[in-house]
């Protein structure tokens, strides 16, 4: 508002003239506060005024309603002296002042202005000044009605104080006047409004009323109250037309409510629209020009207070009251008329903000333009759709009319109501609405607009259903390219945000958009989504079924390929025998769940194998796979400046305690988790999953044809033959539909089987006995595993063994002719083993058996042992001269063998006689427990024998034998140096009859030559070995003499140290050796006087010999005892005292 | 005239903290995809509004949202609770009758059926909500007049 | 008074009772304490809900923090944290002088083997009522004299 408070300036216009700049000026400089009444806050204002010269006639009376262009103040300048004062000044002041006191307006001030100090300064007498008397004059009672202007032409500082001393008067006695005539204006406005109710009011009377309270506020550049004004006449109005909607009728609203005939936009261009004005004034104003009316001064006012942005802020609500207020109230107003007013609204606040200076509330503005173009933009599609203008459908000539109309109603072009270049908003209307490509255009253009502003406030949401509008948009022009893009947007924010029903149901419509582009390839994907999709309805799920059925039959030529994630899922997959034998079928079950609304039939369904290298020797772990769902695929791509929210930690983690030891004692434990760095890494998006996925070698595959899948989950069993060894990973799954693959890549379900090769083995075993036997003929049963190997018709075994055993088949030979057999398959062949018997040592014979098949190459071994059935030994016995043989036959294994006709045979020498001392023609039994025992006398014929070879047989049978023959056991065996050299015979006797302890005694030694002695050197030595502690010699331990003659004798001293039948001390004769022999030592006792120490002490000496052989020493007395008494006294004997 | 018989909500949504639904529930109409559509938009207006709330901080920090946006035909409210819930409210715009402060009273009932739902040791937070309980308070919420 | 030992008491059975069939179970590993901590996180994430079911929103991440140091806390232990300290990156230390678990086991350094166990459910009580205000976070404890203890919490940067 330009105009300012009036201020009438009447005395010397001259003067005035010279101090208007100044005064003019001077007056908004400082801000004052002005507080008013009812408790309402003080403001601070600038106050401003324009002076105007006094005119008695435009001296407003009590009954002037305007506020605005009333006089307010009224200055009487003056700067006469105290003559012209009174003369003619004074008259004309008094003039005034009672014209004011008439009209009742106590706002005046008389300024007395003093050009020259000096002047008054220099009369010696203090006369009343011109102020003085003016103050007497007219001012007795208040006294700030006038003031003193001092020099105001100079620039000191006298100056300066007076002319603030003088604006300050001015600044308090001008608010006075405002509070004044402002509070009697509120009273009767206040007044006005009590009566509201009564009949007879009329809400514009008011309404005029109260803005021009507004007009004042906003003359003063209290903005704020301004508004507020406006917003009670709002809210006064509104809750009328809320009365009136529920019936409370009132009188003046009836012409409001007519029916509309002009649907003009808002209009922000002027402040004040007086033309409008005046038709409120008239009450001839529709509700629609009201609302832009109150509307536009709300927003001229907020322009003024820099506050743009909330006229964008209330323009919504502004717009959805109206429209509100419009339909509850009934108003008659044609179709598409409130859309065109809300439209051109819309474009009208947009511009308007848009013509201000840019402020740093651009935010804050493009948050409300946003919506607002969006309304606009779907006002503008409405107004589409009612004219026909909307591509597809041609406007009917009703609708052409209606666009006719609607034109009309929009309001006249007073060229006055946009700046130069800019296109009104009804211009835009009349344009978009003129025909369809200027229609398609406008609303592009403004879907382009909104969409740009939403990305930029990052309102994507918003972005994406705006961009399915667009897409559908786009459809309906026949370009659906771009209507592609659009959807694609929306449906991968969707799908990120898990918002399933709408990512599916704009799937529906890309569905359709594809369809129409032709792109087969990826129709067909979205078809398949959309039939496997939980979200959508059942009919159109089956109706995109039955078009991937469609498409897959008539793809001619061509396979769709696609990622089978949305319409099959592997619930889980069992390798229940991961290893298996070359030949086998190896088997997977598989559990498919199938999203297709319906039953289908997958023609083939495979799963392509791939040969793994070697897996080291860790175990397959996986043999079961069950489906992971967040493993599926999900197109995280990244879009610019969305974020969605991160994905939270998992709920689960490996949380584990820890302790900190010092001298093994716990100081400190801790919780703390072991992948913690990991799971707090910033989880940017990964590596994407390629949307592309292909197919997979399937030169190795099992599969299964022909398959009806149904809905849900199904069992399903895959098999496939192994050819060739190895390990092996299942490495995708196929699932064939006509002319349609689905494909998973299995890599990640780690899912191994080894196929492994059973090499052919033979295996012998006796048929009836735990263990082969040696010596007997006994069955046995080949059996030939072959493994995973076939074998022809008509090929032979040939059986060897390294070891002496006869072998006998069923073809009378060692090979065996075998039909053909199939691999993993075990045959028995029976044969008849025989290993001689032997004299052994061990017990049993491991033989090793190869048998070779003539067709391969292989031999395969087997290892046998025979168990031998006998063990013989032989003993000589001596008594004197006589020898006697005695064999015994020990039974070897558990099994019963009968011995009959042992023979024993000197198979070198026949001067001998061989007397059995067993009946020889009983039976003997012999096993593992029972022994046989055989005993000859040997007889000589002649005095010297030489060695004697013995041989011992005897013939056997077993049951186990099969041939039951009686088979022949030789043991072969033999005599040495066994005939006796000569005889030994010794004995201790004492002098006394008995011999006692410590009583020395003599040993007496006498060897005699044998009859049948052969030897000729007859040099012998004698050997006493004593224990220690029961014998002590005194004398020689050894001694060599010679039994030439027949006999020898000699003594030794003896010392019994111990009492009781005691062992006599042992002696033996050994050969003598010389010493030049090359002989090896032997131990021999020092021939020194004997003492007790030492007696065993082995040392090297010139006396050797060598012992005689078994059987050539006959000693006569080997164990004999001798009967020690203890001596009276000694002191060896012990003492025991019992106490009683 | 306004009728009377206007259910008190028109639809009621619990999204999560990810911003994916918890739980949605609408009147029975033909196009029930529009009411999702409109909840998913809101979560703009919502997300905006937590934002802003965190810089001006001499903003009342209440819960409740207040209207988030106006459409044509309905109104949307909406309340954000600490741990970043947010429950959406959908009412009709011819639906007049109803205060400030008796949609801060809905969104306080909703509130407490949540928090005594998520105290089910049956239900895993995250979940899509399927407890009858909670879904017969909504439901009584939705057609209570 | 006996309310205060009811939670105490229950707390106590659950451990005793998660470690003996963690014993049986797994020899290879103790997941007792890991069960514990996902256990504690559950509940943690439906105690927060209610607690701050009629507070006024939080301003910032330090906000949330003094809430859980001062009422969570309260709530459940029926006293305060008596020290909070931040790095200002991420990292929080709360420290308990008089950690409710720990008072009746011992003052010092005894029984320091079992503590782990005591700790694992506040430490996932308290992951999962952040986690739940939407502070994405790893919760370790540390004991080092009882019946102190500190509980640093690890947030994930974004």
């Amino acid at each position: 508002m330009e105009t300012k408070p009036i201020v009438t300036c009447h005395g010397d216009q001259s003067l005035f003239s010279g101090l208007h700049a100044a005064t003019l000026h001077g007056l908004p400089k400082e801000a004052c506060e002005w507080r008013r009444s009812y408790g309402r806050a003080p403001r601070t204002i600038h106050l401003e005024a324009s002076f105007v010269p006094y005119d008695a006639d435009i001296l407003p009376d009590e009954t002037t309603k305007t506020l605005v262009s009333r006089p307010y103040f009224h200055i009487y300048w003056t700067d006469c002296d105290l003559e012209s004062y009174k003369q003619t000044v004074r008259e004309d002041i008094a003039e005034w002042h009672s014209a004011l006191k008439e009209a009742n307006i106590p706002d005046w001030l008389i300024v007395v202005v003093i050009n020259d100090e000096s002047k008054i300064k220099s009369k010696l007498l203090p006369r009343s000044s011109v102020i003085d008397k003016v103050r007497n004059d007219f001012c007795s009672k208040q006294a700030d009605r006038c003031i003193v202007l001092s020099e105001p032409m100079k620039t000191d500082q006298k100056t300066a104080e007076s002319w603030y001393s003088f604006f300050q008067r001015l600044r308090q006695l001008l608010l006075q006047a405002f509070n004044h005539h402002l509070d009697k204006y509120e009273d009767k406005m206040r007044s006005l409004r009590e009566k509201r109710n009564e009949p007879g009011w009329n809400y514009f009377d008011y309404f005029i009323f109260q803005e021009e309270l507004a007009f004042m506020f906003e003359m003063l550049g209290l903005f704020e109250d301004a508004l507020i004004q406006y917003d009670e006449l709002d809210a006064l109005f509104t809750q009328f037309v809320e009365n009136h909607a529920s019936g409370d009728v009132a009188e003046w609203l009836t012409s409001t409510i007519q029916s509309c005939k002009s649907w003009a936009g808002l209009s922000l261009y002027k402040p004040i629209d007086w033309l409008k004005r005046d038709m409120i004034k008239l009450n001839k104003v529709s509700l629609l020009e009201f609302r832009n009316y109150l509307f536009s001064r709300h927003s001229a006012l907020l322009f003024l207070m820099n506050k743009s942005w909330i006229v964008a802020q209330r323009a919504m609500d502004f717009l959805y009251n109206t429209a509100q207020e419009i339909h509850s109230l009934e108003i008659d107003i044609p179709q598409g008329a409130l859309s065109c007013w809300m439209f051109m609204s819309c474009l009208e606040v947009l511009r308007a903000c848009e013509t201000l200076p840019q402020t740093t509330q651009l935010d804050r503005y493009s948050l409300y333009t946003a919506t607002l173009r969006d309304y606009a933009r779907t006002k503008l599609k409405d107004l589409g759709y009612l004219c026909g203008l909307m591509p597809g459908s041609k406007p009917t000539s009703e609708q052409l009319s209606h666009v006719v109309d609607l034109s009309a109603g929009m309001g006249l072009d007073t060229g006055e109501e946009t700046e130069a270049g800019q296109v009104h908003p009804r211009d835009r209307l009349r344009e978009a609405l003129s025909s369809e490509s200027s229609f398609k255009k406008h609303y592009l253009e403004m879907c382009e607009l909104t969409m740009g502003t939403y990305k930029h406030i990052s309102r994507f949401r918003s972005a994406r259903i705006l961009g399915r509008d667009m897409a559908d948009f786009y459809m309906k022009i026949g370009e659906p390219q771009k209507a592609e893009g659009f959807l694609l947007d929306a449906i991968k924010m969707y799908q990120q945000e898990n918002w399933g029903n709408l990512a599916d149901g704009t799937m529906l419509d890309l569905a359709q958009c594809l369809l129409s582009m032709n792109e087969v390839d990826k129709y067909f994907k979205t078809a398949c989504h959309i039939a496997c999709s939980c979200c959508l309805k059942l009919n159109d799920r089956k109706e995109y079924f039955k078009e991937v059925l469609r498409l897959a039959s008539e793809n001619e030529g061509n396979m769709y390929q696609m990622r089978a994630s949305t319409v099959f899922t592997l619930e889980e997959a069992n390798i229940n025998n991961s290893s298996v034998i070359l030949h086998d079928d190896f088997i997977v079950d598989l559990t498919v769940k199938s999203n297709f609304p319906e039953q289908v039939v997958c023609n083939q369904i495979e799963i392509s194998i791939i040969k793994a290298g070697d897996l080291g020797t860790s175990p397959f772990k996986r043999r079961t796979h069950v489906r992971n769902p967040s493993l599926t695929f999900k197109n995280h791509e990244h879009i610019p400046n969305f974020r969605p929210i991160t994905k939270q930690l998992p709920t689960h983690i490996d949380a584990h305690s820890t302790y900190e030891r010092r001298n093994g004692k716990v100081v400190s434990c801790a919780i703390g988790c072991a992948n913690a760095h990991d799971l707090l890494k910033r989880c940017d998006s990964g590596p994407v999953e390629s949307e592309i996925v292909l197919k997979g070698d399937y030169s190795l595959c099992m599969s299964v044809a022909n398959v009806t899948l149904n809905p849900g989950c199904n069992d399903i069993q895959l098999r496939v033959k192994t050819e060739d060894k190895g390990v092996y990973r299942l490495s995708q799954i196929c699932y064939k539909i006509k002319q349609s693959e689905f494909l998973k890549s299995l890599a990640n379900c780690d899912l191994h089987f080894e196929v492994v090769c059973n090499e052919p083995y033979v295996e012998l075993k006796p048929s009836k006995q735990d263990n082969f036997l040696a010596g007997i003929q006994q069955d046995a049963i080949l059996a030939l595993h072959t493994g995973s190997y076939n074998i022809p018709d008509g090929s032979v075994i040939t059986i060897e063994f390294n070891g002496n055993v006869t072998i006998l088949t069923e073809s009378g030979d060692n090979s065996i002719r075998i039909g053909g057999i199939a691999s993993r398959q075990t045959v028995e062949y029976k044969l008849s083993l025989y290993q001689e018997t032997k004299q052994q040592v061990k017990q049993t014979t491991d033989v090793k058996m190869s048998c070779k098949v003539d067709c391969w190459d292989k031999i395969m071994t087997c290892n046998l042992s025979f168990h031998h059935p006998f063990q013989v030994t032989h003993k000589l016995h001596t008594a004197k001269e006589k020898k006697y043989l005695q064999i015994v036959v020990c039974g070897n294994v558990e099994s019963e063998f009968y011995l009959v006709r042992p023979e024993l045979s000197c198979l070198n020498c026949l001067d001998l006689e061989l007397i059995p001392y067993n009946k020889l023609t009983q039976q003997w039994r012999v096993s593992f427990d029972q022994s046989a025992t055989f005993l000859w006398m040997i007889k000589p014929n002649i005095s010297d024998l030489p060695n004697l070879d013995m041989c011992f047989n005897f013939k056997y049978t077993s049951t186990l034998d099969v041939s039951g023959e009686q088979r022949l056991f030789s043991y072969i065996c033999q005599l040495e140096h066994f005939q006796t050299q000569y005889q030994l015979s010794y004995t201790v006797t004492s002098d006394d009859k008995t011999c006692t302890t410590s009583t020395p005694a003599t040993l007496t030694i006498h060897v005699q030559k044998a009859i049948t002695c052969s030897r000729t050197d007859h040099r012998l030595v004698y050997q006493v070995s004593v224990d220690g502690t029961t014998w002590a010699l005194a004398g020689k331990s050894t001694g060599v003499f010679n039994v030439s003659e027949r006999e020898y004798e000699t003594k030794i001293d003896v010392l019994p140290l111990q009492s009781g039948l005691l062992h006599m001390p042992f002696v033996n004769i050994h050969q003598y050796i010389d010493s030049t022999d090359n002989q090896t030592e032997v131990w021999v006792r020092k021939p020194s006087d004997s003492d007790t120490s030492d007696v065993n002490k082995p040392v090297k000496d010139v006396t050797r010999f060598a012992p005689f052989n078994t059987g050539e020493v006959y000693n006569n007395s080997q164990c004999q005892q001798v009967h020690i008494y203890p001596s009276l006294g000694s002191l060896d004997s012990e003492l025991i005292v019992i106490p009683l | 005239m306004a009728s009377t018989a206007h259910p008190m909500a028109v639809c009621v949504a619990v999204i999560a903290k990810e911003n994916y639904p918890l739980f949605i529930i609408t009147i029975p109409t033909e196009n029930e995809l529009k009411f999702y559509y409109t909840v998913h938009t809101s979560l703009d207006v919502v997300e905006e509004k937590i934002s802003s709330i965190g810089k001006n901080t001499t903003e009342a920090r209440e819960l409740y949202l207040g209207l988030l946006y106006p459409t044509e035909d309905y109104k949307v409210y909406g309340y954000v609770t600490n741990t970043k819930v947010k429950f959406v409210l959908v009412l009709e715009s011819t639906n007049t009758t109803l205060r400030d402060n008796d949609i801060r009273t809905m969104f306080k009932k909703l509130h407490n059926a949540y928090v005594d739902m998520l105290c089910n040791p049956f239900y895993t937070p995250g979940e899509n909500i399927t407890s009858r309980n909670f879904e017969n308070i909504v439901t009584a919420m939705m057609q209570q007049d | 008074m006996a309310d205060e030992v009811l939670f105490d008491f229950l707390h106590m059975e659950l451990v005793s009772y998660i470690h003996h069939s963690c014993v049986k179970e797994d020899n290879v590993k103790d997941t007792s304490i890991a069960k514990l901590e996902s256990t504690g996180f559950r509940v943690g994430q439906s105690l927060i809900e209610r607690f701050t079911k009629d507070s006024a929103r939080f301003k910032d991440e330090l906000d949330t923090m003094k809430f859980i140091c001062k009422e969570f806390w309260n709530a459940i232990y029926k006293k305060q944290v008596d020290n909070l300290r931040t790095n200002h990156q991420g990292v929080y230390v709360l420290q308990d002088n008089k950690f409710k678990f720990l008072t009746q086991i011992s003052n010092g350094k005894q029984f320091m083997e079992s503590a782990p166990k005591y700790l694992a459910f506040p430490c996932g009580l308290l992951r999962g009522a952040l986690s739940n205000l939407g502070v994405n976070c790893i919760v370790t404890a540390e004991v080092s004299a009882m019946p102190a203890c500190k509980f640093q919490i690890q947030i994930q940067r974004s």
